[in-house]
């Protein structure tokens, strides 16, 4: 049996999407116990979206929902009901955690607000993950990864020059507020452990997604330079770009950010001299003259495919990566040697592969506990082993109408 | 501020920061923001993250580098030649009353000096090690070197970014490096955690090139579900409309709409009204499928406004808008300014300057920004003065260029 870091830890979990569930995805692949409530009346929208491993769409069958939800339960309770609020208020009691990705205004609107849940439980770590957090004069501003990228400066820092600003291909605030709700949550339960004091750790999306703008902010208000986008160059490095290669849209990374790797650079791809030209040997020249650098490297790069250009250079000593498509990056050698993709059988989508921790830890392995539940797959399960109902009990909920 | 172990949430905790790169640096960062003791360990002539720039005024001062000042606030730095016998001694006798240690160096390169997992565990079991690198410490690619748009290509990240009549586009600011630091961070918290509980230190092995794919929203299931190959397309999102970038008076706005309500609102927002009754609107599928026909109606109503205008606009109309913010929104933002996103810094060479402070709010035990990034070494003596060198040995430590 695996050990596991988060064992004995539970974690009541209303989020949805991407951001929350991201987050739930991380602690429950360290064996944190996560209970998602659901409802069929109030539908997760990433449950329907795509990709989908059937293409009538049906329930449970979106990849999207299933690999940021694995490791987890389902729990299916109408959260309008008086009966569906006393079971959760005796869920909140036996749990460490609370997590959600509503509005500011949402938990509230539950009736399980951050007064309620310490009312229940004085030791809870409730972590919400509003668009802006719960304070200040946006608190009540509707936000989206998709958006809040832009909002964060992010956007504004990626794309060329030329053109507009680019989205980055992924809702990336919603994955970097994830892992930043994960870390929060697992330090707040550390000082819990130790003071005996919960606390509430108002996470607001946007805001992680701005502390990732790097320097941007200091260079501003101390030098007054605004950062502009530079496509794929560095600012101060060279070379430092994408080089296109021999294959159909194909292209092989490089940088290098000093003088000896030049030199080894310009060896590997059989210019030598290139390292004692006034044009490229120092840095700085690099920068002026990163046109026709950039075009000599490029002479070579297209001989090879992606993945040639990048071992040549390796072997070298050079960092080089291939850009690799999604379909390159599941098919890698190296991601299959690490075991990085995870395959788990579920019984709407059948077998299929999914990203695993981008992690090991030696002592306590994640790992992908249980396929992605079905919608309200794990009711029974949770009212009845976890929160010692009887078979009558849950009958009567159900007749009610309260485990919908 | 000190670092009180009651009401701040590391502090209890010491880091041995041996890190130099973004990926390395952001993860020790988390820690000190709240409340640990982060040592910085830096080769006597200095981090290489000090010559990176930018610098404060254009001077090319190792102490002047404002990459590495955001990088390390709140951290000590002390030098060490960790090429020498005495110095690699002195950090093991560092280990051994430290509870995590955090290195980016190449596989095995700490291990060569004696300081590998294996090495320090004997030293201090408890102790948390935790290695990041470009692609982990077994594979095929275990001894390739990284960097940020390295991992961005290898992780799939670059393949979907950017239009499709450009080169594969590099995320800005640097996020590959930052999504490494923030998954470490996690995974590092989670074994004190479980250090605290069973007595047990452990091995951490981040792998960049994995960090970076574990963001690829639904990319990767794109493939292993349907076995399509996602395809770079511009700002537009595969599904929702509109959820995209949009070009306004005075540059650009991001828009994500899912419900109809809030697609009505962006049409609102653009001030056509016959669009916003259009029967269109109601089926998601639908109106993505007419994006090129749509998106130029929205434009030329974003045209007549400025970005603040328009965010602040559409979302008392209930659109999900944000301004493509560039670093002067970000710096004077009535929210984050509000809310305590910044904060001061007073730093000897840079002087005071505001950048961002611990971005998480705890209630209970808030971070708390204790001070700017130090100057080499400048508590070399403090920290070392706890192993019990006197002056006579600091005499020694520096003539023999250990310190």
């Amino acid at each position: 049996m695996m050990k596991d870091a988060l064992a004995g830890f539970r974690c009541t979990d209303f989020s949805w999407v991407f951001a929350g569930p991201y987050c739930g995805q991380l602690l429950g692949d360290l064996g944190m116990e996560m209970i998602k409530i659901e409802s069929r009346k109030r539908i997760d929208v990433v449950r329907n979206y795509p990709p989908f491993a059937h293409e009538d769409r049906r329930l449970n069958s979106s990849g999207y929902w299933n690999t940021h939800n694995r490791s987890k339960y389902s729990v299916n309770l109408d959260m309008k009901t008086e009966q569906a609020r006393e079971i959760i208020t005796r869920l909140i009691a036996i749990s460490d955690v609370v997590l959600e990705n509503f509005s500011a205004r949402g938990m509230k609107a539950l009736g399980f607000d951050y007064d309620r849940l310490r009312e229940i439980n004085p030791r809870i770590v409730y972590c919400s993950m509003a668009g802006f957090g719960h304070r200040g004069p946006y608190k009540n501003y509707v936000a989206y990864g998709p958006m809040q990228e832009s909002q964060a400066g992010i956007v504004n820092l990626t794309g060329w020059p030329d053109g507009q600003p680019s989205r980055v291909g992924t809702s990336y605030p919603d994955a970097a507020g994830g892992v930043s709700a994960a870390f929060s949550i697992v330090a707040a339960l550390r000082h819990a452990r130790r003071t005996g004091k919960g606390q509430w750790i108002d996470l607001g999306q946007t805001l992680t997604a701005v502390a990732l703008t790097d320097t941007a902010v200091i260079e501003y208000t101390v030098n007054g330079e605004v950062q502009q986008r530079n496509g794929d160059l560095h600012r101060f490095f060279a070379p430092h770009n994408v080089y296109p290669c021999s294959g159909e849209d194909q292209w092989c990374a490089i940088s290098v950010e000093n003088d000896a790797d030049f030199a080894v650079l310009a060896n590997a791809i059989e210019q030598p001299d290139m390292a004692h030209d006034a044009r490229f040997a120092t840095n700085a020249a690099r920068i002026q003259h990163r046109k026709e650098l950039d075009d000599i490297i490029s002479a070579w790069t297209e001989q090879y495919d992606h993945y040639e250009a990048m071992r040549r250079l390796q072997a070298a000593g050079i960092a080089a990566g291939a850009v690799l498509s999604t379909g390159d990056f599941v098919e890698d050698e190296h991601i299959k040697a690490r075991g990085f993709m995870e395959s788990f059988d579920h019984p709407v989508a059948g077998e299929k592969l999914y990203p695993g921790v981008p992690f090991k830890m030696s002592e306590t392995p994640g790992y992908i506990h249980r396929p992605a539940p079905s919608l309200g797959a794990d009711t029974q399960h949770v009212l009845k082993s976890i929160l010692g109902m009887s078979d009558q009990e849950i009958k009567q909920l159900d007749e009610a109408g309260v485990l919908v | 501020m000190t670092g009180d172990a009651t009401v701040s949430l590391f502090g209890d905790i010491v880091v041995l920061d041996l890190t130099s790169t973004i990926r390395g640096m952001h993860c020790t960062k988390m820690f000190g923001d709240y409340g640990a003791e982060v040592i910085l360990v830096e080769p006597p002539g200095g981090s290489l993250a000090r010559q990176v720039g930018p610098f404060a005024y254009g001077k090319e001062d190792p102490e002047a580098s404002l990459h590495f000042a955001h990088h390390n606030r709140n951290k000590k730095s002390i030098t060490l030649n960790l090429q020498t016998p005495r110095g690699q001694e002195l950090l093991r006798e560092l280990a051994r009353g430290a509870d995590l240690l955090v290195e980016d160096r190449p596989v095995g390169a700490l291990a060569a000096l004696g300081l590998g997992y294996e090495q320090l565990r004997v030293i201090n079991p408890r102790l948390v090690y935790c290695s990041i690198t470009g692609f982990g410490q077994t594979g095929p690619y275990a001894s390739y070197k990284t960097s940020n748009i390295v991992a961005d290509a290898m992780g799939g990240l670059m393949g979907i970014t950017g239009p499709a009549d450009h080169p594969p586009t590099m995320t800005g600011g640097q996020q590959a490096e930052h999504a490494t630091a923030m998954h470490a961070a996690y995974a590092s918290a989670a074994a004190l955690l479980y250090r605290d509980l069973h007595g047990i230190g452990q091995r951490i092995d981040v792998a960049a090139q994995e960090c970076v794919a574990n963001v690829l929203e639904n990319a990767l299931e794109q493939y292993t579900y349907t076995g399509v190959v996602r395809k770079r397309s511009g700002s537009r999102h595969g599904t929702a409309w509109p959820c995209t970038v949009f070009p306004c008076k005075d540059g650009f706005i991001g828009i994500c709409c899912t419900q109809v309500k809030e697609v009505r609102a962006a049409v609102l927002l653009a001030e056509d009204m016959e669009l916003a009754d259009d029967p269109v609107l109601q089926s998601q599928s639908e109106r993505r499928a007419r994006a090129d026909e749509l998106e130029p109606r929205l434009v030329a109503g974003y045209m007549k406004h400025g970005k603040k205008d328009l965010f602040h606009k559409g979302q008392s109309l209930g659109c999900p808008i944000g301004m493509t913010s560039d670093a002067y929104d970000l710096a004077t933002d009535e929210h984050l300014n509000e809310v305590g996103f910044f904060a001061e810094f007073e730093h000897p060479v840079i002087g005071k300057y505001k950048d961002i402070a611990a971005p998480v709010y705890f209630t209970g035990t808030p971070g708390v920004m204790r001070s700017s990034a130090p100057l080499l070494g400048q508590h070399t003596a403090e920290v070392l003065g706890r192993l019990g060198i006197d002056d006579a040995g600091f005499s020694h430590l520096h003539a023999d260029d250990v310190i």
